[in-house]
């Protein structure tokens, strides 16, 4: 029987605000130079303070969910999710998944799919997307765990799909997708490297045609690389059908992924499973937004990625340029300068992305060695001229098989003068001279 | 009536051991006021939307300008039963 994966993910973004979400401490859980030194009462969770909501925070998560065709709601009400752990000292996390910044919204990786001729679809729906604290960082060693509020209340968005993925291709397609979106809006680094941007995956398979949903999932947790993700989910769904095809059930569980064997594990089964208790947060009222100032926030989004590549396809970029270019938005700059210092999209492309020594350089320092370059050309032949007659005399031999129609031999001699003039000889005028003097 | 299994997954959910004459009691005590609760019930509130806080016309505010209140390193971990570089440290949970 054929399976198919029955897959629906969670993205993490930490959001770059100044401050974090619910306190005026900085927002700077990477480059602090100590721990718990952007910490107060609030990060503390001290008995007695009291959060207050940042506006940047919001204007954020209402811009990111608005480029992910999310509807931007006009009321959000912040709940409490209770659980112990110790990097959480309240008890509770402040979040909105009831009453949330944004519900429905789609992220349509069909673009992305040079290959359309397949009917796959490649819309990935999503739930919805709110706003919550993070937790303090935690690290286990010798049988303790140390722990640093510097990340404790850094706003995060959480933004949750519909079970719609269906390959894992598209789950890596769908998170850089999101990834792209944030980076262009500038709300998020979305670095899974550094732990901005985290990943949680909830997988189930079932019989390929099959409409209903599975009564199950598999929860995995902690994703912190794609590399991660294609190896864990990959294995899951090889797992599942596996006991599936033995006739037997899967069960609701959390699993977590162990590198060095390939294989995910029970970390937590349904009986066990979390009653966070969620009720509405006492300390903060609920917030309304003028239903304009909501719809006025879509039309004020920049270009977002999807535009961008269709732009850069109609430029005639091959689909390997087409997504370095999206990917890198310093070299996308660069190439849209260059074009319009009136360079080709091939020749701007290649400069941008290919030319090593053109690394780092800005847009107007690329220009200026395009044009020495050119401008310096040796064309004329009294400048070649002696040139070659030197060469010509230092290598009598390569002249012999020249006269003796050895083709090579003229590429050496053109090789020759290349050389003795760091590369600003003419090629085709080089070869043209070297023939006439020897014929 | 409230069950004891509950009233054991209540007290395990806050951390909190129950003997036995204490289960008793709290499950009186839950079931009292579960019951006394249970009289909104009689009321229709099909077309009431849900109240999310006492006072109806609260409106929240955000953070405005900035307050100096983030604490040194020192009063943070000033409460801490261990610390260690910076950090404060409790017993292993993974």
């Amino acid at each position: 029987m054929e399976y198919e994966f029955v897959l629906g993910l969670e993205v993490h973004l930490q959001l770059n605000t100044k401050t974090k979400i619910f306190c005026w401490c900085k927002n700077d859980p990477f480059y602090a130079k100590e721990p718990n030194i952007n910490v107060c009462p609030v990060c503390l969770g001290l008995p007695g303070a009291l959060p207050v909501l940042n506006k940047e925070a919001v204007n954020k998560s209402q811009q990111m969910a608005a480029a992910l065709n999310s509807e931007v709601q006009g009321k959000i009400i912040f709940e409490r999710k209770n659980y112990f752990y110790p990097d959480l000292p309240k008890g509770y996390q402040i979040t909105c998944p009831h009453y949330p910044i944004g519900k429905a919204g789609a992220v349509d990786l069909t673009y992305f799919y040079d290959d359309k001729s397949s009917e796959k679809n490649h819309i990935i729906r999503l739930r919805e997307v709110h706003l919550e604290e993070d937790t303090a960082k935690s690290m286990h060693k010798n049988d303790k765990t140390y722990i640093d509020f510097n990340k404790s209340g850094v706003p995060l968005l959480e933004i949750v799909s519909e079970p719609d993925i269906r390959s894992v291709d598209d789950a890596v397609e769908f998170c850089k997708e999101i990834q792209r979106i944030a980076r262009t809006l500038e709300v998020s680094e979305a670095d899974m490297e550094k732990g901005n941007m985290r990943l949680e995956a909830n997988v189930s398979v079932r019989v390929k045609g099959d409409t209903k949903l599975p009564d199950y999932r598999v929860e995995l947790k902690n994703i912190n690389s794609y590399g991660f993700m294609k190896k864990a989910v990959s294995y899951e769904l090889r797992r599942q059908v596996l006991v599936l095809e033995n006739g037997e059930k899967l069960h609701q569980e959390t699993r977590g992924f162990n590198e060095s064997t390939g294989e995910t594990f029970v970390q937590r089964s349904k009986e066990e499973a979390d009653d966070y208790r969620y009720f509405p947060e006492p300390d903060i009222p609920p917030f309304e937004f003028d239903l304009g100032e909501t719809r006025n926030i879509t039309t004020l989004l920049p270009e977002l990625p999807k535009k961008m590549r269709a732009d850069l396809q109609k430029d005639g970029l091959n689909t390997q340029y087409v997504n370095i270019l999206l990917e890198n938005s310093e070299l996308r700059r660069k190439y849209k300068e260059l074009i319009s210092a009136g360079y080709s999209s091939s020749e701007s492309a290649k400069c941008v992305i290919n030319v090593s020594k053109y690394k780092g350089l800005s847009a107007d320092k690329i220009i200026n060695e395009e044009k020495s370059k050119s401008s310096s050309l040796l064309e004329s032949d009294n400048d070649l001229s002696p040139i070659i007659d030197a060469v010509l005399k230092e290598n009598p031999e390569a002249v012999e098989d020249v006269k003796k129609g050895n083709e090579n031999a003229i590429k050496f001699l053109i090789g020759n003068v290349m050389r003795r003039t760091s590369g600003k000889a003419d090629p085709r005028k080089t070869s043209k001279l070297i023939r006439k003097k020897l014929s | 009536m409230i069950s004891k299994d509950d009233v054991l997954k209540i007290s395990r959910l806050a951390r909190l051991e129950l003997n036995e004459s204490e289960l008793d009691k709290f499950q009186r005590h839950l079931a009292g006021i579960l019951q006394y609760v249970e009289q909104l019930n009689e009321i229709d509130t099909d077309e009431i939307p849900p109240t999310s806080h006492a006072i109806s016309d609260l409106k929240s505010r955000y953070q405005e300008g900035s307050t100096d209140s983030t604490l040194s390193q020192k009063e943070v971990l000033e409460n801490a039963k261990e610390k260690s570089d910076g950090y404060i440290v409790t017993k292993g949970v993974l």
